[in-house]
């Protein structure tokens, strides 16, 4: 199932948490596009929540961390390998895949290109059978990529 | 132990092996010719086995990078059966093949085999349609050079057999071309989880130079087996047989172990 969640941009980071958290029992990959790693864990620590055990690929930082991969935002090309490789990594059954938070790819890819990767992303979650939540800052969100990641999505929540 | 890893272990043997040979037996035509064609026999036949291993291995839901990965693996079975067969020629025959022979035909369907697994490979990743525009524009221009000169030679001289010679270098130009679409994004932005990728790209790029050097001493006829360049063509094999090794450690039973980068 592929929800979008269109949220202030204040409340990225705790629709974030919420969401990793709603799904911290099943083995999954975060796509951190807003904030690194390291601020991430410390988040999800006093969720309750245990980071080092999920994959992340973070487009923000370099981490030494064991769980983590950098990927430039820049390279969609990059962008897309990586997440296919995780989740391909991931063992077979459940799984989770989550954004945080897909308009900020827009800062260093034009709004077309990310319009297209969101399609690809979209078709080929549904594909992987993982059960996704894309998080969107309302302000920052282009409407025409607000209105393709609704239509692809099964649920869309705004808050 | 995984399959792929006791694969790409024998192959680096049969490279080392094969490079000795060559480095101690210039002169000895006899063991030069053996070891020079039995050698690609069991490369391309490992290469074939850690491809269909890792097609095998694949979850289907992964469909085109899991159709890539077995019209790959076909690929080196023609790949195969024409080094066998050149080998058989050489050796127990005692004729070098000419142009136009089977080994060529099932080489040029090997080059087939490959160009479809890697169009499946590329359609599994995104692609900015602007830098692929471009990749595209200048391969196609590239080829068209390339055919219009060739033309022009067969034209002149009317020897049409030569046209299978370099159909190889026109192949070679194409997988230039999606090579750099595919190896260009990787080096910009590299992390252990695009190994896989960059060691199937470099395979393929060693295959392509040796092709262009092979093609270039065939026309002036100082091509022979035992010749150096029959190293990069080695090196190719060896690398696509260490590329599905590094496929399967990313898959569910390895995964872990790679993905938190630990050896």
């Amino acid at each position: 199932m592929i929800t979008v969640k269109v949220v202030k941009s204040e409340k990225v980071a705790s629709a974030f948490a919420d969401s990793v958290k709603k799904f911290s029992k099943l083995p999954g990959v975060c796509l951190l596009l807003t904030k690194p790693y390291s601020a991430v864990k410390e988040a999800l620590k006093k969720k309750g929540v245990n980071a080092e055990k999920i994959f992340f690929v973070d487009a923000i930082a370099e981490s030494e961390e064991n769980n983590v991969v950098h990927v430039q935002p820049g390279n969609l090309t990059a962008l897309s390998i990586t997440i296919n490789q995780t989740l391909q990594s991931l063992p077979p059954g459940k799984k989770f895949f989550i954004i945080d938070a897909l308009s900020a790819l827009t800062v260093q890819n034009s709004v077309q290109a990310v319009q297209k990767f969101s399609l690809f992303l979209l078709e080929r979650l549904r594909k992987w059978d993982a059960e996704t939540v894309i998080i969107v800052a309302k302000e920052s969100a282009d409407a025409a990529l607000l209105a393709i990641l609704k239509q692809g999505a099964d649920k869309t929540e705004e808050k | 132990m995984r399959k792929t890893f006791v694969l790409a272990a024998l192959s680096v043997l049969v490279f080392a092996i094969l490079t000795l040979v060559y480095i101690t037996r210039q002169g000895n035509e006899l063991v030069l010719t053996w070891v020079g064609d039995i050698a690609p026999m069991l490369l391309s036949l490992s290469a074939m086995l850690a491809c269909w291993f890792a097609y095998k291995a694949i979850p289907k839901e992964y469909l085109r990078e899991s159709r890539g990965w077995f019209y790959i693996a076909l690929a080196f079975l023609f790949f195969m059966v024409g080094d066998v067969y050149w080998g058989y020629s050489e050796i127990f025959l005692k004729v070098e093949l000419p142009l136009g022979s089977f080994s060529d035909l099932s080489w040029e369907l090997a080059y087939l085999m490959l160009f479809i697994g890697f169009g499946f490979v590329l359609r599994m990743m995104f692609h900015s349609e602007k830098k692929v525009r471009w990749v595209t524009f200048i391969t196609a221009l590239a080829a068209i050079i390339f055919i219009s000169i060739e033309m022009k030679k067969y034209l002149t001289t009317g020897n049409w057999i030569e046209a299978i010679q370099d159909s190889y270098v026109l192949y070679d130009i194409i997988l230039l071309g999606m090579i750099t679409s595919l190896l260009l994004p990787l080096i910009q932005s590299h992390n252990r989880l695009m190994n896989v990728w960059l060691l199937f790209g470099l395979a393929v790029f060693a295959r392509i130079i040796f092709d262009f050097l092979f093609a270039g001493m065939t026309a002036i006829g100082a091509y022979a087996t035992g010749s150096f360049i029959d190293l990069l063509y080695a090196a190719s094999y060896v690398l696509f047989v260490v590329s599905a090794d590094a496929k399967l450690k990313m898959l569910p039973a390895h995964a872990l172990t790679v993905l938190r980068g630990e050896k």
